[in-house]
């Protein structure tokens, strides 16, 4: 099941097309043989632009041009990233054959730096989901065992990059989409601080939340990856007003006298086993290295999953308001009324997560309930919000798993969303707060449903506000004390 | 859909026609008690004290501005292109006043 980037990642495979080991178009075709070979399994991608990514790769090598630090690489891109003139539909019904008419930010710069993408990946309707399920067209599958959940929203672009069909993938981060899925298929995803990436043309979800995350196999390439993607941009107002880091300026940093505060509440009494221990081996490869362990609390733990999905929901239920059959994809006629439209367009165009999202976030929002909830969810991020503050008071990174279980089978949780809502409780935290945080693959354990089997774990550290370099090089630190993330799923296939 | 438990399915419907989703009465039926039960789950915010407490709506940003000057905007033609029914350089729906046609 492993394609054509295992054992070389985006710094390596850069370094080999740079002094003439591997041709840009060799690059691109045998990632795109790979994609079109596996996707009827996996359902990574949507659509493969075979076509337009030749094409970009024949002009990278045509050009004169000093080879950009992204030079060849081939990328893929979240379905809710608009990249001109390709189908951008969010997994949706309703956005079924839209085509974008203008380019996010994000995937300009990939492709200024020399990026060749290579097609657009599944995803959860709207970037809605913890599994993949919530897909209009079909789930992307856990290529570690394909009877299983990859993890979501941004579950395609996970997939691809574990399966080394692609050594880099853009997805978007609102409560733990590139976070969980990187977890739960063995590899690296990063959410930026809020406002570090540009959201222009990302499609929008919860707008105080999204941010534009990489996928990678290596922490160096998250690195890089930011530093191309980062950076100001006018046309995003909540974008910070912070220069893009430099990709490996952390030579010679080491761990020694770190402080990692591990959040009692992040490790519960009901964690899965297998996921405990794997991160409490990574707590001690950091200790080994010099690092002292710190226990913190973040006291109001408990109340980030209802803060998270009450304000998630009630953003969702606005910016969602757009899609009404009017400037966008599909339209239903109703009886031949414009509010019948509206109504029949969105009934039959949205899936059932999505027409749940929009009914909490609409009642959240609601006159009569709005202080009740939307109010109380704000002031609640709030405390959320000073959790962290007091915590970073005591250390430098914090340290907990990123996902309570392994991958779970297809179709387990469907049918109950409170414990779909559930698989994001040590995720959405950080979200809340806007801080960076990110996933590495910290070990395997086997799910509760099969003790023979061995999934991949994952551990987030997360930094505070503004801190995405420093978090990024314990990141690479830890990495050279293990060796899970060689690791590329072989088989699986129940 | 309400904090009462023994709300009625009309709070899905009246929520339903506010998000202008035209659900069948088979989803209302289906999606009251699923809400009932997030909303319940959600019940834990009710209990918190937030006395004194300001609202986060974002994660601490500040009002930007720009000189108030000109700028090229998008040509129309390929957004129209993309509308499910467009008329000259307008999107084209059905009437909103005074009848249907």
């Amino acid at each position: 099941m492993s394609g054509p980037f295992e054992g070389i990642d985006a710094t390596g495979l850069r370094e080999a097309i740079l002094s003439g080991e591997r041709g840009v178009r060799e690059t691109t075709e045998a990632c795109l043989d790979a994609i079109e070979a596996s996707n009827d399994e996996l359902g990574a991608f949507l659509t493969i632009e075979r076509e337009s990514a030749l094409q970009c790769a024949e002009e990278l090598e045509r050009t004169d041009a000093e080879p950009g630090p992204l030079h060849g690489i081939p990328v893929a891109l979240k379905a809710n990233l608009c990249w001109e003139g390709h189908e951008t539909n969010c997994a949706s019904r309703l956005l079924e054959g839209w085509r974008a008419p203008y380019t996010a930010t994000c995937v300009e710069r990939l492709l200024a730096a020399g990026a060749v993408p290579v097609g657009v990946t599944n995803m959860d309707e709207f970037a809605m989901g913890s599994s993949g399920e919530n897909s209009a067209f079909g789930p992307a599958r856990n290529p570690w065992d394909s009877t299983r959940i990859p993890g979501g929203s941004s579950s395609g672009s996970a997939v691809a990059v574990a399966a080394r069909l692609v050594p880099l993938a853009l997805g978007s981060d609102t409560g733990g989409s590139v976070r969980q899925p990187a977890a739960l298929c063995g590899i690296y995803g990063f959410k930026p601080t809020y406002g570090r990436v540009s959201r222009y043309g990302l499609v929008a979800f919860g707008s105080s939340l999204d941010q534009v995350s990489p996928f990678a196999t290596s922490a160096r390439d998250l690195a890089l990856c930011l530093s191309v993607i980062a950076g100001h941009d006018p046309r995003d107002s909540t974008s910070l007003k912070l220069a893009a880091p430099s990709a490996g300026a952390n030579d010679g940093a080491s761990l020694s006298g770190l402080r990692v505060g591990v959040p009692k509440e992040h490790f519960p009494p009901e964690l899965e086993g297998g996921t405990r221990t794997a991160c409490e081996e990574a707590l001690a490869r950091l200790t080994a290295q010099g690092c002292e362990l710190v226990e913190v609390s973040l006291p109001h733990a408990r109340y980030a999953i209802p803060t998270y999905y009450v304000v998630a929901t009630a953003e969702a239920s606005s910016n969602l308001a757009r899609f009404d059959g009017v400037a966008y994809g599909q339209r239903v006629d109703g009886d031949g009324s414009l509010q019948s439209m509206f109504a029949a367009t969105r009934n039959a165009g949205f899936g059932a997560e999505v027409k749940r999202r929009i009914l909490i976030g609409t009642y959240a929002l609601s006159a009569g309930y709005q202080d009740e909830w939307y109010g109380r969810a704000t002031r609640a991020r709030t405390l959320l919000r000073h959790d962290y503050e007091e915590a970073f008071k005591r250390c430098d990174v914090l340290a907990a798993p990123t996902s309570p279980p392994v991958a779970f089978p297809l179709g387990e949780r469907a049918d109950d969303p409170v414990s779909m809502y559930l698989a994001d409780i040590l995720t959405v935290s950080a979200s809340l707060a806007g801080l960076p945080a990110v996933s590495v693959p910290a070990g395997f354990a086997a799910p509760v449903d099969d003790p023979e089997a061995s999934l991949p774990v994952g551990l987030q550290l997360t930094g505070p506000h503004s801190g995405d370099e420093r978090l990024l090089e314990v990141a690479q630190l830890l990495e050279a004390t293990g060796d899970h993330h060689t690791k590329a799923p072989t088989g699986g296939v129940a | 859909m309400s904090n009462n438990p023994s709300s009625t399915p009309s709070h899905v419907r009246e929520t339903a026609d506010l998000a202008r989703l035209g659900l069948t009465d088979e989803e209302c039926a289906r999606l009251e008690p699923e809400l009932d039960k997030i909303l319940d789950h959600f019940k834990a915010l009710q209990e918190l004290d937030l006395e004194g407490v300001e609202g986060t709506a974002t994660g601490g940003l500040q009002d930007v501005t720009r000189p108030d000057e000109p700028e090229a905007s998008m040509d129309p033609e390929p957004l129209l292109e993309q509308a499910p029914r467009a008329v000259d350089e307008h999107y084209q729906v059905p009437r909103a006043v005074g009848g249907t046609e």
